[in-house]
């Protein structure tokens, strides 16, 4: 073996991880290489000063901070912000400009429906009765043994909440959306954070089911 | 929901970011800085990182925060004590001046050291040095073969060692 070779299996010889024949070959050649003994030493000081060196703690206030930024960056983005700060503008101009552009969107969005003076019917549901039934018992059981699941043990079960994810299929997804929608809700978070109100509300009424 | 499982997640690994990012520059609070910097990227990505990859994923993410700090702030400078400047003395024997492989050494001194190797070195010094953390999941965090994440672990203990044996004239401190 020489120095060179040495080299790649200097980490695995010192931890002990080499195969015995390796590690014959390796003291072998650290019998009659002064020059790697010595590195051996010095990289074995080296290792046990570093480790040596204590973890610190991270202070309270990074997590404070960040909850904060997280917060204000809600608020910015919220459309009742918006909507408030359009209020506030000063340019009666720009505001007479979009209100106008928003009447005249609604009036065309509404020509386009109106048909010889009757009104269409809304568009029926994509899914029947039957369907969102369905689709709501296997959101309230999944969703439920998660949290009966947290609740009796205390851990945020990830591999849970992943596999109740998964489990909501994706025409369940879209009937929840459907149901959200109905309410006047605003679908613009991820699922999962629209599912609490009516998943509560589920739960409360079928609280016996597990 | 999600913000149960983000505080869930930050109480877990809040001090693996912070003593890499700390080990990394040497300084306290940029520490904090980075630190702040990947719990919130951690935040907008929550949904998309599973759950078996979340040490993996911060690690990778608290390296390119920290290169891309360490960048922008051009160099540290290797005069810095960090943050207290106080020289706190592991060992002292006064024999150490006769054989180097003996020689104990202050923990600033180390963290300088640390702090002026190579940035994949430096890295892989911190990952398994300090945090212990397995070779697999190193070789994840910086994508690279099993075997070189050892060679260069050695090499980076090795630029330490060279590092150190410049900087000690005096082995003996006295509290």
């Amino acid at each position: 073996m020489t120095c060179q070779t040495f080299e790649q299996y200097f980490v695995d010889y010192l931890e002990g991880t080499l195969s015995s024949e390796l590690m014959r070959d390796a003291e072998a050649h650290l019998h009659q290489c002064r020059q790697c003994r010595a590195e051996l030493a010095q990289q074995r000081n080296i290792s046990a000063q570093i480790r040596r060196l204590t973890e610190s703690q991270c202070p309270d206030r990074v997590l404070d901070s960040v909850l904060i930024r997280i917060e204000q960056d809600r608020q910015r983005f919220s459309w009742r912000t918006r909507f408030q700060a359009w209020c506030r503008a000063e340019n009666a101009l720009w505001k007479m400009g979009t209100t106008a552009a928003a009447a005249f969107l609604i009036l065309a969005v509404a020509a386009l429906f109106y048909q010889g003076g009757e009104i269409p019917s809304r568009q029926p549901l994509q899914y029947s009765a039957e369907e969102v039934e369905e689709a709501r018992r296997d959101i309230e059981l999944t969703l439920a043994y998660v949290n009966l699941y947290t609740q009796k043990t205390g851990h945020i079960v990830e591999q849970q909440l992943a596999a109740a994810h998964s489990a909501v299929t994706q025409p369940v997804q879209n009937t929840l959306r459907l149901q959200l929608r109905s309410t006047g809700k605003a679908v613009t978070q991820p699922l999962e954070e629209n599912m609490l109100e009516p998943v509560n509300s589920l739960l409360h009424k079928y609280g016996g089911i597990l | 929901m999600k913000t149960l499982r983000f505080k869930h997640l930050v109480k877990q690994h809040k001090n693996q970011i912070y003593n890499q990012a700390y080990y990394f520059t040497n300084s306290k609070e940029d520490a904090e800085d980075i630190s702040q910097e990947v719990l919130l990227k951690l935040w907008h990505h929550l949904n998309s990182v599973k759950s078996k990859a979340v040490k993996s994923w911060l690690a990778r993410v608290t390296r390119n925060v920290c290169i891309d700090f360490s960048r922008k702030k051009r160099e540290y400078s290797l005069n810095e004590l960090g943050s207290g400047g106080q020289q706190r003395m592991i060992d002292c024997r006064d024999e150490a001046q006769a054989d180097p492989a003996q020689l104990v050494i202050s923990e600033d001194l180390i963290r300088q050291g640390i702090a002026s190797l190579p940035e994949t070195l430096r890295t892989i010094v911190i990952m398994r040095e300090i945090q212990d953390l397995p070779y697999a999941l190193i070789a994840e965090t910086m994508n690279l073969p099993l075997n070189t994440v050892k060679v260069y672990l050695h090499r980076g203990r090795k630029l330490l060692a060279q590092f150190l044996d410049e900087q000690v004239k005096e082995p003996v401190f006295k509290e």
